[in-house]
């Protein structure tokens, strides 16, 4: 038995002899390292371990939720605070149970990076510079700002009926911002990497690319006037735009009746070129275990299958609801850090939003497209996911006329309804990247508007 | 204060809303309290013990009707203790949040382009913190990331436009007493009268820039970096009350509420993610219409400001520094006008 096991196993029996009818223990034990780049040089490192422990119990229909790190005299605040705020919470008559136990089959292959998990400061500041150094071999390139944070982590979970689930992981993300400047002009290249190893991270391209992200957003030109457009975005901004998908699908949203989607099961909500599975197992997928934070197995669903709403993902307590099997949908793990989460109770949300890939390249998919946009940088693309209306400040697009990439162009708004372009999806590039917990192509809208000045 | 009766509000401001229409679908009240306790010693001398005590409570209907849902939402925030929730009365506050989505499901689509905008003190202050603000974080400044670099001095928008960061503001949720390196919090003017004045800054940044300190270091948690970030940010009120900036505007949009905005110390750009708004006519409020999004360069917006209101309003919420690294802070200012490009109803 590791110790993690033995710790959440004497967690489990302390809560049920003080009296708890179930409990669920969550430990999280994580080792996390961060680089700071400021002004092109290390400016900050750091080397951080912590254990968590996260414990929810019920008292019949009462559900009381306590965290802590983990020492001696924690663990029993812990305990005693759950029960203490199960028994002053009201019933919640829509709790039936925690998730029971079952066998947990299959395999895994891409959580875990050994190297990652042994990497030292010294060589994470390396390659942080790695970036640094390329990008800054383009004239007027600087880096003003950067950030590589990685962890490996162990997580146990277990539950009075049977769950008992061990997790090992490695992820690493890296944010980079660079800056062009000549004279009075200035523009931004942002440049963010997932991975669960850091191998698979190529820091010298990260830094050619934002470099030249840099360049053309100080070379666009303000957008003027007001055109219906066809945009083509990059994943790495799709993935703001496509939480409306996890919201409209995810049963929590469909319990509190706040999805567009509710009464959608089997109907078309999207163009045929669209299918959308949650793949719990991706390889390499943020997120990917062979169970979820609550000990249910995942797996790869389909939730829209060539434009048709096939299913919603469910937690226990959502699928308790419902009166379904979980789906191995219940989270805790964030996608950028994995320190604190034991701390959080558990969120009905993806494993890993997986959009089937097309088969061409994003310059097949330009040439193709008569008027549009290509869609490199928002501001922050975000969406009403209960209305589905969006208008992100574009950043850093190009212009498409008649199949061939224009110029440059900012201070504009992409504009229109998330819900209704998803029926207007039209093409869907072949390469995909992996963005938070998901893994996204290219994909190209049409019927949206693109707003400037006057 | 006993959980029953905090549990007590939180059934109230969910009740106020179920009753209000019977179109309202789903309710969400949220009620928070937190307690952190601060000890901090260092090199120069400082041993400090604090603690800063933060409510908030949040409430949200959504309404829904022949297939069409709609959200509205409002909330309070402060660094007090329960007496924010004991001045508000939630069937009051219940049945607004709810009627306001009631009536959204009629609301017009919001027109698009370059207008007149009157912004709400929501919407000034996210103009306020996410454009100039950022841009004013010395450490921005230092990185060669902000377009105020050169700024000081110059002028950056029009004489009705003051804005500044005071930590100092009793019961705002974005103050402290002392930022994370132990600097007690400061009033910092950012922009006087149109003109630029200056950066906030870290115990770092004013060693870099031989300046003072303005007990701006501030950082998420124990475990993380610490940044210059803001405290209350704000643009200073004038003289106009709502009525006279309405009915001074012949054409143009009422834009009420942010839900969210992003930072840009680069580019200067602004965009805001307003929750809804009201056409304005030859000096009259018109029909409501849906959320829309704003955005424009900042300076040419703040160079545009004719016209500003009397009453200063301060809203809480979270920042982070780029995508994260998460900090309580207000902005606010009162209804400006100025001209914005509108899209995305």
């Amino acid at each position: 038995m590791s110790s993690l096991e033995s710790l959440a196993s004497t967690v489990l029996k302390k809560a049920e002899r003080l009296g708890a009818s179930q409990a669920e223990v969550f430990i999280l034990k994580t080792h996390g390292r961060s680089v700071y780049i400021e002004s092109s040089k290390p400016r900050v490192a750091d080397d951080k371990s912590e254990t968590g422990l996260g414990l929810k119990v019920c008292l019949g229909k009462r559900v009381g939720f306590s965290s802590g790190t983990v020492n001696k005299t924690s663990v029993d605040e812990i305990v005693n605070e759950a029960l203490s705020i199960a028994r002053t919470t009201q019933e919640d008559p829509n709790f039936k149970s925690f998730p029971g136990g079952g066998k947990i089959s299959g395999r895994l292959e891409g959580a875990y990076s050994e190297e990652t998990s042994q990497i030292g400061l010294e060589e994470v500041v390396a390659k942080a510079m790695d970036t640094v150094k390329a990008a800054e071999k383009t004239r007027n390139v600087k880096m003003p700002l950067g950030m590589i944070r990685l962890a490996d982590y162990s997580l146990h979970v277990v539950n009075s009926l049977g769950v008992n689930f061990s997790h090992k992981g490695t992820m690493v993300f890296s944010y980079f911002k660079s800056k062009a400047a000549v004279g009075e002009s200035a523009g931004e290249g942002i440049e963010k990497e997932w991975s669960t190893s850091i191998s698979k991270l190529d820091f010298e391209k990260m830094g050619n690319s934002i470099a030249e992200k840099a360049i053309a957003t100080m070379k666009a030109e303000s957008f003027k006037g007001e055109k219906n457009v066809k945009a083509l975005i990059v994943p790495v901004e799709l993935e703001g735009l496509l939480s409306a998908v996890e919201f409209a699908t995810s049963a929590e949203q469909v319990n509190k009746k706040r999805s567009p989607w509710s009464n959608q099961m089997g109907a078309k909500v999207a163009s045929d070129k669209l299918t959308v599975w949650d793949d719990g197992r991706h390889p390499g997928g943020i997120r990917s275990a062979l169970a979820d934070d609550e000990g249910v197995e995942t797996s790869k669903k389909a939730i829209i299958d060539r434009g048709k709403l096939q299913s919603y993902i469910y937690d226990s307590y959502n699928a308790n609801i419902t009166g379904v099997k979980a789906t191995g949908n219940g989270f805790r793990r964030g996608t950028r850090s994995i320190e604190g989460a034991f701390a959080f109770p558990t969120m009905c949300t993806y494993a890993n939003l997986v959009v089937k890939p097309g088969n061409k390249s994003l310059d097949d998919i330009v040439s193709q497209i008569d008027q549009g946009v290509l869609v490199e940088t928002f501001a922050s693309p975000e969406v009403n996911a209960i209305t589905g209306g969006f208008g992100c400040e574009v950043r850093n697009a190009t212009l498409i006329d008649d199949g061939q990439l224009t110029k440059h162009v900012k201070h504009a708004l992409l504009t229109g309804n998330l819900y209704e372009a998803l029926k207007n999806v039209f093409d869907i590039g072949a390469e995909t990247k992996i963005v938070e917990n998901t893994v996204l192509p290219p994909i190209a809208f049409s019927n949206v508007t693109l707003v400037g000045q006057k | 204060m006993d959980t029953e009766e905090k549990l007590g509000f939180i059934r109230a401001l969910d009740s106020a809303q179920a009753k209000t229409d019977k179109r309202i679908v789903n309710r969400t009240s949220n009620y928070v309290e937190s307690v952190r306790n601060y000890e901090l010693v260092n090199s120069f001398g400082s041993e400090l013990q604090w603690n800063e005590i933060r409510t908030a409570f949040f409430a949200s209907s959504v309404a829904s009707e022949a297939g069409k849902l709609e959200l509205n939402m409002d909330r309070k925030y402060g660094t007090v203790g329960y007496e924010l929730v004991k001045e508000t009365d939630p069937n009051e506050f219940g049945h607004k949040v709810a009627k306001g989505a009631a009536e959204l499901l009629s609301a017009a689509k919001p027109p698009s382009g370059f207008m007149n905008v009157i912004v709400d003190p929501d919407i000034a202050g996210l103009l306020a913190h996410e454009v100039m603000g950022h841009a004013s974080e010395a450490d921005e400044v230092l990185r060669q990331r902000s377009f105020l670099s050169n700024a000081v001095g110059k002028r950056v928008g029009s004489e009705l436009v003051t804005m500044v960061d005071d930590g100092t503001i009793e019961q705002a949720w974005g103050s402290i007493p002392f930022d994370a390196e132990g600097t007690p919090s400061s009033r910092t003017v950012i922009i006087e009268n149109g003109v630029y004045k200056g950066f906030m800054h870290s115990l770092e940044t004013a060693g870099e820039f031989h300046a003072k300190p303005t007990g701006n270091g501030r950082a998420q948690d124990y475990n993380r970096r610490v940044f210059v970030r803001m405290t209350n940010t704000f643009f200073e009120p004038q003289d106009s009350t709502l009525d006279e900036i309405i009915g001074d505007t012949k054409e143009g949009l009422l834009a009420v509420q942010m839900m969210s905005g992003m930072e840009d110390p680069v580019g200067g750009g602004f965009q805001a993610r307003v929750l809804k708004g009201y056409l304005v006519k030859n000096g009259q409020k018109k029909d409501l219409v849906r959320g829309f999004t704003l955005t424009g360069k900042a300076l040419d917006i703040l160079k545009t400001v004719d016209i500003v209101g009397k009453d200063l309003t301060l809203s809480g919420g979270t920042c982070g520094k780029g995508e994260e690294d998460w900090i309580p802070v207000t902005s606010g200012g009162p209804y400006m006008r100025a001209k914005i490009i509108v899209g995305g109803g």
